[in-house]
């Protein structure tokens, strides 16, 4: 009985495969039912994300693995390439290092990421309504997520941004006490721009300005981010009451000039931002040395992603050590758990026998039982705290020894029932 | 001996207790001065989290400990008062005094602001203050015998929240510029990540000079009446009073144009730190060519 990982990730297979095989939240419970109920399993959680596909499984029976991978086959819609190649199993120990490192966002396309922890809440959630987490998924997982908590306090590999869009951000709570009451305009309506609103647009409810030469793709935008479009010749008004002003065009020319920012920041109190994401620039080098106005293109955005990122990376060993500690106390904690129904049925097999055996002597007064019981008494239980370490340990196997002594774990006993219990 | 005006008069030379035997108030001052800067030292390291961490326990430590450096230290005052020695009157309680009040303004604001990403700054100069404060002096061997009047305490206490005011808002001065200058610059790090942003920086620096200004008004208030009623206080020509009087008007005007706008945060922030760099040299130089404090 242990945990097997079987799955497809960015790490091994291309996005147009990884969006193939994804399973949308609504499809994952009838996957897991089939799973149980078809393939023989006693546990198992999809996590199913835009980076990985994966089946944690807890595998009863040999051949588990092909029959994880199976599974997998049958996530696989008619046409999509096939998976060989792409996918990988893991099991015992390997299988809780991948579950702990993706829960810490080691194993994620951005390192430190904290996205894949909701993530795997969510599944989670998902496998127990399906009822299907059992004993060791109920153990794992929150366990797993606990790690990846603890993972991201005690190091600082979800620190600092990892993306142009969160750099943005960044930016801005650097200049604003509050982002929130913030009024942004863009110039221009394409993808950068977009992106960087998907970042601010939640942080900000302050009124957004969307202004495009073309009026079709301002609307659009505005619609998508609840703003209002402006024609390009409205910009000088426009900027005077913005305070970030977010750039990027596919203009040759700066259409933002130092004389007009200075005419527009004249009367102004609050800082005004401006990110020209756009190459070339469209905003005059010069306006970033005027008071009160803070210039940044995309090359700083870029430098604020990479020193976070290598920053990330240098706290990569840490973040391993931790999962290292985590998987060897994991598997520590289950073996005392195995160990301790074992332990119990060989006391009671010993004293049972031993019952027995006095029985046999018809000749003993009852004083005299009284003291051999006694004296045995001290036996088993010297016998046993030799022993009962070892077996909690994992350096002596419990079900040899109860093989060896002809004691079978009474069914109530079992170490699942176990686990549920504590 | 103190006499009912802003003077102390007799023996100019140190102060002898005059109970050499262990006195149970001397061993309460002794004790407090050295508790108070370690509580101090815990709360900068609480806010020193705070900063780094962004840990709301740490926040609600910092403050919690905080509150308590600053009772613990009023209780010091309070008990060289009891002691028969006038506390804030010699450069040990003076230095700690400051950290004290500058504290305490930087608490006000914070319940204010609601921000404690900051407090290191402040509650860390409080602590350093007070550490100093309490090397530097045993205020049984150098501070005037004799309680002042309510209106001298005040008038010693205003003075001293006045300049930590002006000490707060030129910190926070520094570090708005610091800020700008690290955006201008493009540097970016944890440290610049962490700082405050320019608006909430801004904030803290109005606060703070609107506190000095209110602070500087009382004692400035109370100095010229105790001068009315006393004769040995020098005239209205004397350095002091013009020093401070302008100091004052400084520090209003600089406050109600940043207040109404008319002043851009950058400036103010210059000005602020000239205006405690003004105010430093006005207690540490001008004073000395003064007749207004003579025998304190």
């Amino acid at each position: 009985m242990e945990l097997i990982v079987a799955g497809l990730s960015h790490h091994t297979a291309p996005v147009e495969l990884r969006e193939r095989i994804a399973q949308p939240p609504e499809r994952v419970p009838p996957a897991l039912d089939r799973l149980v109920k078809t393939l023989g399993f006693a546990e198992g959680l999809l996590l199913s994300t835009c980076n990985r596909t994966e089946l944690y499984a807890r595998s009863s029976v040999s051949g588990s693995d092909h029959r994880a991978l199976e599974f997998l086959d049958s996530l696989r819609p008619a046409g999509a390439p096939p998976l060989e190649g792409h996918v990988y199993v893991r099991q015992g120990d390997d299988a809780l290092r991948h579950l702990f490192r993706v829960a810490s966002g080691l194993d994620s396309m951005v390192v430190g990421e904290v996205e894949i922890a909701r993530q795997m809440s969510d599944a989670y959630t998902l496998a127990c309504q399906a009822g299907t987490a059992g004993a060791l998924l109920n153990r794992a997982v929150p366990r797993a997520l606990q790690i990846g908590k603890r993972v991201r306090t005690e190091t600082a590999l979800a620190r600092g941004v990892s993306s142009v869009a969160g750099a943005v951000v960044a930016l801005g709570e650097r200049v604003f006490r509050d982002l929130s009451n913030c009024h942004v305009v863009t110039i221009g309506a394409g993808e950068t721009v977009e992106t960087a609103l998907r970042a601010l647009r939640p942080r900000t409810t302050g009124r957004l300005v969307i202004c495009n030469r073309t009026a079709a793709r301002a609307e659009a935008l505005a619609l998508k981010f609840n703003g209002q479009p402006a024609p390009l010749s409205d910009l000088p008004r426009r900027v005077a009451e913005a305070d970030i002003v977010i750039a990027a065009t596919a203009a040759t020319e700066p259409l933002l000039r130092a004389a007009e920012i200075v005419e527009a920041t004249r009367r102004r109190e609050r800082p005004l931002m401006i990110l020209d994401l756009g190459v070339p620039r469209d905003v005059e080098p010069a306006v970033g040395r005027l008071d009160n106005v803070y210039l940044h293109d995309v090359d700083d955005l870029r430098a604020i992603t990479d020193r976070s990122i290598e920053q990330r990376s240098q706290e990569i060993p840490k973040a391993e050590a931790i999962v290292a500690m985590a998987v060897t106390e994991f598997r520590r904690r289950r073996q005392q758990m195995e160990a301790e129904p074992a332990i119990k049925a060989l006391l009671d097999g010993m004293l049972r026998t031993r019952g027995e055996v006095l029985d046999h002597e018809k000749n003993l007064t009852p004083e005299t039982r009284e003291a051999v019981e006694r004296a045995t008494g001290r036996l088993v239980d010297r016998l046993l705290r030799r022993l009962a370490p070892r077996m909690k340990d994992g350096s002596t196997n419990p079900r040899q020894i109860l093989d060896a002594f002809g004691i079978e774990l009474a069914s109530a006993d079992t170490d699942e029932d176990h686990e549920e219990k504590a | 001996m103190y006499d009912g005006s802003l003077q102390w008069t007799g023996n100019s030379g140190p102060a002898r207790h005059p109970n050499p035997a262990p006195d149970p108030m001397e061993a309460l001052v002794r004790a407090l001065h050295v508790v108070v800067p370690v509580l101090w030292t815990a709360a900068a390291a609480a806010y020193w989290v705070v900063f780094v961490r962004d840990d709301l326990p740490a926040a609600r430590w910092g403050a919690r400990l905080s509150l308590l450096a600053a009772l613990l230290h009023v209780s010091d005052l309070a008990a060289t008062g009891a002691a028969g020695l006038a506390p804030l009157l010699q450069p040990g309680t003076l230095v700690s005094g400051m950290g004290l009040a500058a504290a305490l303004v930087y608490l006000v604001l914070e319940r204010k602001i609601r921000k404690p990403s900051i407090g290191v700054f402040a509650i860390a100069t409080a602590a350093l203050l007070a550490t100093v404060g309490s090397a530097i002096g045993d205020p049984f061997a150098t501070a005037p015998e004799g309680v002042p009047t309510g209106r001298t305490s005040l008038h010693v206490a205003g003075a001293i929240a006045g300049y930590a005011g002006l000490l707060l808002a030129a910190i926070f001065g520094a570090l708005l510029l610091a800020q700008q200058r690290a955006l201008r610059n493009r540097r970016f790090g944890l440290f610049w990540e962490r700082l405050p942003s320019i608006e909430l920086l801004d904030s803290f620096t109005r606060g703070s000079l609107g506190a000095a200004t209110i602070f500087l008004t009382v004692t400035i208030g109370l100095g010229h009446m105790a001068r009315h009623y006393s004769d040995r206080m020098g005239t209205s020509w004397d350095p002091k009073v013009i020093a401070t009087n302008l100091l004052w008007l400084l520090t209003l005007l600089t406050f109600a144009a940043r207040k109404s706008k008319r002043m851009r945060p950058a400036v103010a922030a210059r000005v602020s730190i000239g205006l405690f760099a003004y105010a430093f040299a006005n207690m540490a130089i001008v004073s000395r060519f003064s007749q207004v404090h003579a025998g304190l």
